[in-house]
């Protein structure tokens, strides 16, 4: 027998398609705005054009929510048995691996992402959304309750028209972890992305058409935030759930427009996640996920680990470590196989992460200070190399603020309850690291710590099932499993006389 | 002569409305019944046997079926309640248990022989888990399922068995009767309990209680005597389950019986429980562990330390503070407030004790502890230093206060180790890593697994039961204990 050799990865994919056009998808159709208004989206590696974007504004988001509303009241969705929309939300899964390697190009084009990892891990991940929820409003039972006069049912209906709001970092795979849920409990969606991230969105509202999704059921708008289809959409009377996941400042502005119609709202905000680092742990395996955690998609990571601890007996031996380990972030071209880190989302961006890069090198101890990369293909760009700053005390503002860009500040502490007291120093509390073999520790940090995800001895381990939010100013609620059915859904509590 | 040493001793010590003519009967329909039979039998104190505590109805067939169709005519009188109003009742009888801990208590020291001290930790143990199943009344009792139509509701209600019989151990008389008789009547069953003989006028205390609490006639029964004489009547109809707390000779024939029956079976068997100790442990605490698990109650607990496995360097440290706590113990009667170690509860488990002290002193090296009193079912604490042997023997059950042994190298052959046993009820590691901790807890075969604390003990309201032939693969004690008391009824309502 002769030995083939398959390469089962996909070719390098180019950057030469043309520029083309997306639009609003309403009512099951793709729709310009009325005006012709857009604006541009442009490929972070270059920052040239790579999409023209129907720009949405209050005609849009008035169309989108009347259809979903329509859908919702009249049309079969909401009350289709759930293993019917379970069909048919697989169908939808199957058509995104389908169409896996389109999703993963118009990504990277989008805002940057490395080709390989989108192919790997995120677009996966968004039809496993669709599936695992699907599953779940198929089998979650509901409760029944007997008392002395009554016997209680309680049903989860579901809530109505949701307006979803997804952010730029994950594209596909945070806008599928709202619609997903929303969907599978019977509810219907009105979508506006991220203005920096609208292409998946547009080529999923397409699919979703052509696997028998309803019209109206899923509706994508694109704008901007302000003064545009984002809070338009969170202040229609029609809408009866906004999920928000983007910045916390953004989050004030929604909850403020949600308090007239008293609209539930779930948000998942900012954060500036500490990673605590004792002596006891794997240092390597430490090293490791402590960077994954915060060079991940060039630290574009609502739930990066930004902010390290290292306990001071090892803090110097642990600096080098991290040093050595960082210079596998190779960073480069989204559509290049060896890139581990992309370009930063936008020009913007770059320089709002290089000020606080100039402000922490400024009298802290540079450990390895990112620069713009020297490489030519790389000089038109967002591109920014890891950043590690040590002996940076908490009221810096590289220790307080959210960057969301390759720069991690790290401190030393003396002991576990200085180190924890540094790690819960902060408005925010969406997640939080640590690294210990110590059995007693592990217990006692992870319940001192104030944060909706602990990670022990690892980063970003996600189970669907379980709550995914955070506290402070870092979110309002929990998605995931039942916790997603308690926003998606109104519960009804039916009493039959005995 | 024993009868007045009886009355002196025991009079204020047995419920009222219990006893005729100095006999404890049976309680059948809501009253004492007098014995139709001759045959009694007497208990006695383990820690001074010639003395007399009572004398105990033996039932005959007649009687127990007369108990199970008691129960069965009561069915409706108790189902027919709210699960609330049956909740209530339940929380009354762990008032009265609790109000009158000290003299149940002291009933059950004089009658299975265990520290007074521990005696009044079971009856609070007893009132906990009472409170807790009654709390299960607020917890959904039933689903409701996503249709494959709109306008149907798929839907469960969970009813009761019908009649339960209960089949209670000796070793705790209060706890194991309350946690099986508590759920059972929660869930709306009727009972017939059948306690251990030796155990019979401590079970009677528990029985008083929950009839004073207000259960109704014919909804809890109680019949004294012996398994194996009276099983085969208990396991048949109308009677519709059963569960067992017992040793697994006689819980594989009250399974057998029970699924030639057709009844739901639940029995909770024997253990031989493993101890591993890594080198990182806190020695001090496994030390106070591993005595604490294997010489409480004389070690007769099925969860009670029975094989200690411990990384090489440590081993000779713990053994010696193994050696120093035994040696420390006070063997006496359990009514002694100096009391350590009391009695076995019987001449029979003590013969079964020495016998296999002998067996286990041919392949390893045996030491024993503490003086033995002049009377009483005494043993001495034994430890069994056995270094690298592996023997089937160490994985058989033993009823008493002794623990082998063994040097291994590391986690893995520790935890293959600690498996090398029929049994699975519950298991301890000593150590202070994380990762030793997540593994064992993997890669024990044990119902219960401990970290850094002894085999023994429960919370009272968390699941507890065996792997592998140490349960028939049920839990008891909480919800899950809750389960195995109801079935479930699927309802298809088509709108």
């Amino acid at each position: 027998m002769t030995e083939t050799h398959v390469d089962s990865r996909p070719a390098t994919p180019s950057r030469d398609r043309p520029v083309f056009e997306i639009r609003h998808f309403i009512d099951g159709e793709e729709v310009s705005t009325s005006d012709e208004s857009y604006f541009t989206s442009a490929d972070p590696h270059d920052n040239r054009p790579f999409a023209t974007v129907a720009l949405g504004g209050a005609a849009e988001v008035d169309h989108a929510v009347t259809a979903a509303r329509r859908a919702f009241d009249q049309g079969p969705w909401p009350r289709m048995a759930p293993t019917e929309r379970a069909g048919l939300l697989d169908g939808l899964a199957a058509a995104i691996e389908r169409d896996a390697e389109e999703f993963a190009y118009l990504e990277a084009r989008d805002v940057g992402r490395p080709f390989q990892e989108l192919l790997a891990r995120d677009i996966p991940r968004s039809a496993h959304n669709f599936r695992f929820f699907a599953e779940q409003a198929k089998l979650a039972a509901d409760e029944s309750l007997s008392s002395a006069a009554a016997r209680t049912y309680v049903r989860y209906d579901p809530a109505g028209v949701v307006a979803a709001i997804s952010p730029w970092n994950f594209p596909l795979m945070l806008a599928t972890w709202k619609i997903a849920p929303a969907l599978a409990f019977g509810n219907t969606v009105v979508l506006k992305p991220a203005e920096q991230s609208p292409a998946t969105a547009a080529h999923l509202a397409r699919i979703s058409a052509e696997v028998g999704l309803p019209p109206g059921v899923l509706n994508v708008v694109h704008g901007f935030g302000p003064d545009s289809a984002g809070e338009a959409l969170t202040r229609h009377p029609g809408v009866d759930r906004i999920t928000f996941t983007g910045e916390t400042a953004t989050g004030r502005a929604i909850m403020a427009a949600a308090a007239t119609n008293l609209v539930p709202l779930s948000f998942e905000l900012g954060g500036k996640s500490p990673n605590l680092v004792f002596a006891d742990a794997d240092l390597e395996v430490a090293a490791r996920e402590s960077l994954r955690g915060i060079f991940w998609n060039a630290g574009q990571v609502c739930v990066a680990g930004s902010r390290m601890y290292v306990e001071h007996t090892i803090y110097d031996e642990f600096l080098s470590l991290l040093d050595r380990a960082a210079a596998e972030y190779v960073v480069g071209d989204p559509l290049d196989a060896a890139t581990r880190v992309g370009p930063l989302v936008s020009p913007e961006h770059r320089e709002r992460v290089e000020s606080y890069v100039d402000e922490a090198a400024d009298g802290h101890r540079v450990v390895r200070l990112g620069v713009r990369p020297q490489a030519p293909e790389l000089a038109a760009g967002n591109y920014l190399e890891p950043t590690i700053i040590a002996d940076v005390p908490n009221t810096a503002r590289c220790m307080r603020e959210e960057i969301f860009g390759p720069v991690l500040s790290v401190a030393s502490f003396a002991d576990e309850a200085e180190g924890v007291q540094l790690a819960n120093d902060t408005a925010y509390g969406l997640a939080a690291m640590l690294f210990t073999s110590d059995l007693r520790r592990a217990e006692r940090v992870s319940a001192a710590l104030r944060a909706g995800n602990v990670w022990v001895n690892c980063f970003f381990h996600r189970d669907l099932r379980a709550p995914f939010g955070g506290s402070g100013i870092s979110g309002i609620g929990r998605e995931g499993g039942l916790h997603s059915r308690e926003f998606f859904t109104e519960a009804k509590a039916v009493a039959y006389a005995l | 002569m024993p009868s007045d040493q009886m009355t002196a001793v025991t009079a204020d010590l047995v419920p009222a409305g219990s006893v005729i003519d100095g006999v404890l009967c049976n309680y059948v329909g809501g009253r004492p019944k007098e014995p139709r039979g001759s045959e009694v039998f007497d208990n006695v104190n383990p820690a001074s046997p010639r003395q007399r505590l009572i004398q105990v109805v033996r039932s005959t067939v007649g009687e127990a079926r007369e108990a199970v169709a008691a129960a069965a005519a009561a069915r409706t009188s108790w189902s027919s309640l709210t699960p609330l109003q049956r909740a209530d009742v339940l929380r009354r009888s762990a008032r009265l248990l609790s109000e009158r801990a000290d003299t149940v208590a002291l009933a059950m020291t004089l009658e299975e022989g265990k520290p007074v001290a521990e005696a009044r930790g079971e009856v609070a143990r007893a009132v906990e888990v009472i409170d807790a199943t009654a709390a299960l009344v607020y917890q959904p009792t039933g689903e409701i399922f996503a249709p494959r139509r709109p306008e149907q509701w798929l839907m469960t209600n969970h009813v009761p068995l019908g009649v339960v019989v209960i089949i209670a151990p000796w070793n705790f008389p209060v706890l194991i009767p309350a946690w099986k008789i508590a759920p059972a009547l929660l869930a709306g069953n009727t009972v017939v309990v059948k306690p251990a003989e030796l155990t019979s006028l401590t079970a009677s205390h528990l029985v008083s209680v929950f009839h004073e609490a207000g259960v109704p006639p014919g909804v809890l029964n109680v019949v004294y005597g012996s398994g194996s004489q009276i099983g085969p009547a208990l396991l048949a109809p109308p009677a519709a389950a059963v569960s067992f707390t017992g040793g697994n000779e006689a819980g594989t024939a009250i399974a057998l019986a029970a699924v030639s029956a057709h009844m739901k079976f639940q029995l909770e068997l024997g253990g031989n429980n493993p101890v591993l100790v890594l080198a990182d442990a806190d020695l001090d605490v496994a030390v106070r562990e591993i005595v604490a698990g294997a010489v409480s109650a004389t070690g007769q607990k099925c969860t009670a330390t029975r094989r200690v496995f411990a990384e090489r360097d440590v081993l000779p440290d713990l053994v010696d503070g193994v050696r120093a706590s035994l040696a420390s113990k006070r063997l006496a009667p359990g009514t002694d407030p100096n009391c350590d170690v009391a009695p076995l509860v019987s001449d029979g488990a003590r013969g079964d004790y020495l016998a296999a002290v002998a067996r286990l002193g041919r392949i390893a090296d045996v030491e024993q502890f503490g003086d033995l009193p002049d009377d009483g079912f005494f043993v001495r604490p034994s430890i069994v230093t056995c270094g690298d042997v592996e023997a089937p023997e160490f994985g058989d059950e033993i009823f008493g206060p002794l623990m082998s042994v063994f040097a291994v190298d590391d986690l893995e052959e520790g935890i293959r180790r600690c498996n090398q046993t029929q049994y699975g009820l519950s298991a301890s590691l000593f150590s202070a890593s994380l990762a030793s901790a997540l593994r064992f807890t993997e890669g024990v075969d044990a119902g219960m697994i401990h970290i850094n604390s002894q085999t023994t003990g429960g919370e009272p309201h968390i699941p507890f039961g065996g792997m592998k032939h140490s349960s028939s693969f049920s839990r008891e004690v909480g919800r899950h204990g809750l389960e195995f008391f109801s079935q479930i009824k699927t309802v298809y309502l088509e709108g």
